[in-house]
Order: structure tokens, then sequence, then C-alpha cells
């Protein structure tokens, strides 16, 4: 099972690349078009907004898979191995909860946009769907990549052997 | 339920899931939502769930958050800190603790093309810590440099806490930038005169270890390139937005497309692949947008409820209701994101002090807005070096051979004084943060 949701973290992660390449290229044309031209690229700030929503929702279950997610580890490395890992499953089920309802609610937010034809006005209808599409798939991502973590923290509470810990966490300052 | 109740109780929530390792954004939106749920019923909690995802995550100001960050990564594979550290350390040749003082230059100058700090000890630990060791210094004080002094980068325009404060208080993103330049340099220098006491008194350096002059500061000289692309980096970002020609979110997109052009001809000079550079970087950059939103998401639904409840305007009422005065007040509220620093990540303690404190702060007390940002980004600083999770010494700790991480928390202790003394000196004198953000066009 791990192959194939870690083909779709990595899909998507590759999806959100491309919107961070796009988005780059595309704010910087708007600029020196602005600079020659003295108008701007009709349409950019709109779509640039939508990749943004694109890059923060698709790259969600690859920063999960590369153990990206800031959390909090100075409490559960004191405690007894299996209780620890106990802990850990719970949390996971709490996030797994939480992250599905918001999957739940955007999907239908999404779906009422696409009924809609909703569009984000500006010099440019720009419709408004795909982007919000972008995060209930990426979050049902996020679900898939937490199901591996959750099996492994079982194992562990299971047989009270555990994987190598993690290094620190990482952190985007 | 009384809302003083739910309010604790939203509290103990997010404390519990944040204990239990719920990494950090999903810690905020669940208690978040478990607040809305039992001050508004789960409904209403339902459609902020649906709602706030899309409102906090698309928008124009925000993009330069990913371009900042796919900035500092092209940066990194562009060879600048290189060539930067072999020309300050030949220029520092025959100072005794002078290679340290070139890393800490080293480390402002790449602050100034990276918005991150552990992107920036990363980049500078891996060429300087062994030198340092060569030159005499024990390998625990070694790191504990570069780990402070990889601070800088969350303070030296680009950066991306500044950014992110911007964002929450509406206060200018161009003006929060250049507002770091003179507390960035001022730490530099604070840091740099530090070292080179105590490299002269014996501490965390072995004078007679130390390399003779002469051959110091030798080897692979003549490749000044480096410099030349860090200067056209900072030109670009900082006289970009302080000449107004273009505003910080086109300066972060040409910066991001420079430093592409930077990294694209490195590249073909030292004949290293161009193609899988470039995707590493920008999957590297999306992973990490994503992980930065991911807390801005959890902590927009948090907030959402926080603000639901009237925690704000109650804190302060009750804060600025205490009898003490103002300027003993706001020192007392930025130091207490010590202890917050020490456990929670630099984003997170944005998001969560940044909308309670700055309206008493700001709004309540009147101090300027640049002023408080600038101290509010010293104490993250502070906690990226404070233990017992101080990730900039976690990721140095593992770089220099011989420093066990308590020997470099030991160490990083002189830097924390130097630290509290900068912090005291922009305290004292706000003039050093507005004077040069006045002059923006």
């Amino acid at each position: 099972m791990r192959k194939p949701i870690e083909m779709i973290s990595a899909a998507f992660a590759i999806l959100a690349s491309a919107c961070v390449m796009s988005m780059m290229v595309l704010t910087c044309l708007d600029s020196a078009m602005r600079w020659f031209t003295g108008r701007s690229v009709a349409g950019v700030q709109e779509i640039v907004e939508q990749l943004m929503v694109a890059i923060v929702f698709l790259g969600m279950a690859y920063a999960l898979r590369r153990g990206e997610h800031v959390s909090v580890k100075v409490f559960t490395s004191v405690l007894p191995f299996r209780v620890a890992a106990v802990l850990r499953l719970v949390g996971i089920a709490i996030m797994i909860g939480i992250v599905a309802w918001i999957t739940w609610r955007t999907g239908q937010t999404a779906w009422r946009s696409f009924l809609t034809g909703e569009v984000r006005f500006g010099l440019l209808q720009v419709p408004v769907w795909p982007a919000r599409l972008a995060i209930p798939l990426g979050l049902a991502a996020l679900i898939l990549q937490a199901l591996p973590s959750a099996a492994d923290q079982f194992r562990q509470v299971r047989t009270g052997e555990g994987a190598p810990a993690l290094p620190a966490g990482n952190q985007a300052f | 339920m009384d809302i003083s109740l739910i309010v604790l109780l939203v509290f103990v929530a997010l404390i519990v899931l944040l204990l239990i390792e719920v990494p950090v954004a999903f810690s905020l939106a669940a208690s978040g939502a478990f607040g809305l749920i039992l001050l508004r019923g789960t409904s209403v909690a339902g459609a902020t769930l649906g709602s706030v995802p899309f409102q906090s995550s698309s928008s124009f100001t925000l993009i330069v958050v990913p371009m900042f960050i796919l900035m500092g990564i092209f940066a990194m594979h562009g060879n600048i800190a290189d060539d930067l550290f072999r020309l300050t350390n030949r220029l520092m040749r025959g100072v005794r603790g002078g290679v340290a003082v070139a890393t800490v230059v080293t480390c402002a100058g790449f602050a100034a093309v990276c918005g991150s700090s552990v992107a920036t000890a990363a980049t500078v630990g891996r060429l300087t810590i062994g030198e340092m060791i060569r030159y005499g210094f024990n390998p625990a004080f070694a790191a504990a440099i570069v780990a402070s002094a990889g601070t800088l980068g969350v303070l030296i325009p680009p950066s991306i806490a500044l950014v992110l404060f911007g964002v929450i208080t509406n206060e200018s993103i161009g003006r929060l930038l250049i507002a770091g330049i003179v507390p960035g340099i001022l730490s530099a220098v604070v840091m740099g005169v530090g070292i080179l006491v105590c490299a002269r008194l014996g501490i965390g350096f072995d004078r007679k270890a130390s390399v003779p002059a002469e051959e110091a500061g030798t080897g692979h000289g003549g490749r000044h390139g480096g410099v030349f692309k860090l200067l056209l980096l900072f030109v670009i970002i900082v006289g970009g937005i302080y000449s107004g020609l273009i505003t910080a979110t086109e300066a972060a997109a040409i910066g991001a497309f420079a430093a592409f052009l930077i990294m694209l001809v490195s590249a073909i000079w030292n004949g290293t692949g161009v193609v899988s550079r470039l995707f590493a970087s920008l999957r590297d950059s999306a992973s990490i947008t994503s992980m930065v939103f991911a807390i801005i998401v959890g902590a927009s639904i948090f907030s959402y409820f926080i603000v639901s409840a009237g925690v704000p305007n109650a804190f302060a009422g009750w804060i600025l209701g205490i009898d003490l005065p103002p300027r003993l007040l706001v020192l007392l509220l930025l130091l207490s994101l010590i202890p917050l620093g020490m456990f929670l990540d630099g984003v997170s303690i944005l998001l969560i002090t940044v909308p309670l404190y700055y309206p008493v702060v700001v709004t309540g007390l009147g101090y300027d807005g640049l002023w408080y940002a600038v101290l509010t980004v010293k104490m993250i600083e502070l906690g990226l070096i404070t233990p017992p999770v101080g990730v900039n010494v976690f990721i140095v700790a593992n770089m220099a051979k011989g420093a066990e991480l308590e020997k470099v928390f030991r160490s990083i202790t002189t830097f924390i004084v130097l630290d509290l003394i900068i912090f005291a000196i922009l305290f004292a004198f706000p003039v050093l943060v507005t004077w040069l953000p006045a002059s923006v066009r």
C-alpha cells in the first residue's frame, strides 16, 4: 500500500512544483510588461492567487512524507516507548479526523463553485473551482499519507520495537 | 457554557494535542474547530472549515513567501556562500579568531539572499565549521557560532518572518523588510566583536592550535563571483523595494528568477546537472511552502475562534488595565516569547501571539509597528538557539565532528547573552529600527 500512496504524494508534489515555477514566471512577466508598456498582463494576479492555493494544498502530503510538518517532540521523547506510541497513534487519529472534516467541507464548497461557475473578478474572469478542488484533493492525499505512519505506530504499540527516531523538526525560519 | 471556560478548554486541548505530537498546524485547526463547536455549534464550525482554507491561502500578497523560499533554495545551489567565505576569510587573515568573524559575515551575507535561518545555518555551517576547527576553535563553539549567526537569516531581508508579520498586521511588507537591515547589521557586528573578545580571552578557542597567520585564508583564492551574485540579488530585493520601483511581491519573484539564473550559470560552470537541481529546488520550495501554509491555515481556523470569542479585545483590556509603565509592559510581552520559543516554531509563535500582542503594543500603547516586529523576530531568533528544541543547534551539531548536542547548547550561552544585548540596544533605541524604513519611497 505504501508505494501507491507515496506515488500520489509525489505526483501532487510535481504539480505543486509546476505551480511554483509558473508563479515565478508569470509574476516576472507581469512585472516586465508593466515596466515596458505600463500595463499589467490581464489576469495574472488572479491566476497567481489560484496557483498559491494549489501549491499549498497539493504539497501537503509530500511535506508529511518528508516529515516536514512541525510538531513538538519534547514530551513524547521522554515517555516510555509504548506509551509514546499510543499517544502518537491517538494524535494521528485526531489529525486524520480534523483533516477529513475539512476535506469534506472544502469538497462541498468546490463542488458548489463548479456548479455555479464561480469566477474571480479582475481584468480577466478566472474560474475558481480548480483551485478550490485542489484543497480537498490535496487533503485527501494527506490523509492517505498519514495512514502508513499510523500503521507504524500501531506496530510499535504491538511489538514494542520502534523505528529510528526522525531528526529534529524542520522550520521555515 | 461560559465563554471564558470555553477558551480555557480550547487552550488545554491545544496544549494536549501539541504534546501528543500532532503537527502544530493540525493542533491549531482541531482545537479551533473544537472551540467553534462549543461556541457556535457544529454547522458554523463546519462552514468555517469549508471556507477558511481557501480564504487564508488565496492572497496575492502571500506569494512573497514561496518566492523567497525558492530564491533561498536556488541561492544555496549557486555557490554564493562559498565565494563570500573565501573572500572574507582572506580579508580577516592575521586576526586572531578572524575565521569566525568571516563566518558571521558569510551568514549575514547569505541571509541577504535567503529568508530562512535553518537554511542559512545549514549552508554556511557546511563550509565553515571544519575551517574554524582547523584554526583552533573548539568544535562545539564553532557549531554555536554558526547556529547563532545563522539566525540572521530571519532578520536580514528577505525575511519570511517579517513578511508573515506584515500579512498578520497589515503593516507594509516593504517597510518591514527594510526595517530588518540595520538591526541585522548591528547583530552581526555585536556578534563579531563578541567572538573576537572570546578568542582573545581563550573562550572556545585554543591559541596554540591556531594556524599561523601567513597560512590563514590561503587556497582556492581568486574567485569572487559569489560576492557579485549576492550584491545583484540584494540590489534587486532591497534596492527595488527601497526605491519604490517594484513591490515586495515583484521583488520576491524577480529575485527568485535572478537566483535561478545564478544557479544555472553556476551549474553549467561546474558541470553539474541543471535539470535535477531545478526540479529538486522547485519540489523543496513547494513542500516548505505547504508546511508553512498548513500552519497559516490552522492558525486562521484557530484565530477565527479566538476572535469570535472576543479574546483579543479581552486580552488587550486586561493587559492595558495592569498598572505598569507601558515600556515595561511591552518588555514583559516580548520576554514571554522566550519560553514559547523553547517549544514552538517561529511561524506558530508569530501566528498565535501577534494577533494578541499587536493590538496592545501598537494600537493600544502607540508604539511603532516596525520596531515591535523587529523585536518579535529577535525573540524568535532566540527560540531557534535555546534548548530543548533550538532547531539551528540540531542542524549544526550534526555537522561538527566532536560537538555533542549538549556541548553546543552549553557553548551557545555566550551567544544568547550577545543576543540579549542586541535586543536591549534595539529596545532602548527604536530609532535604529525606524530611521531607514522612514525614508522608503
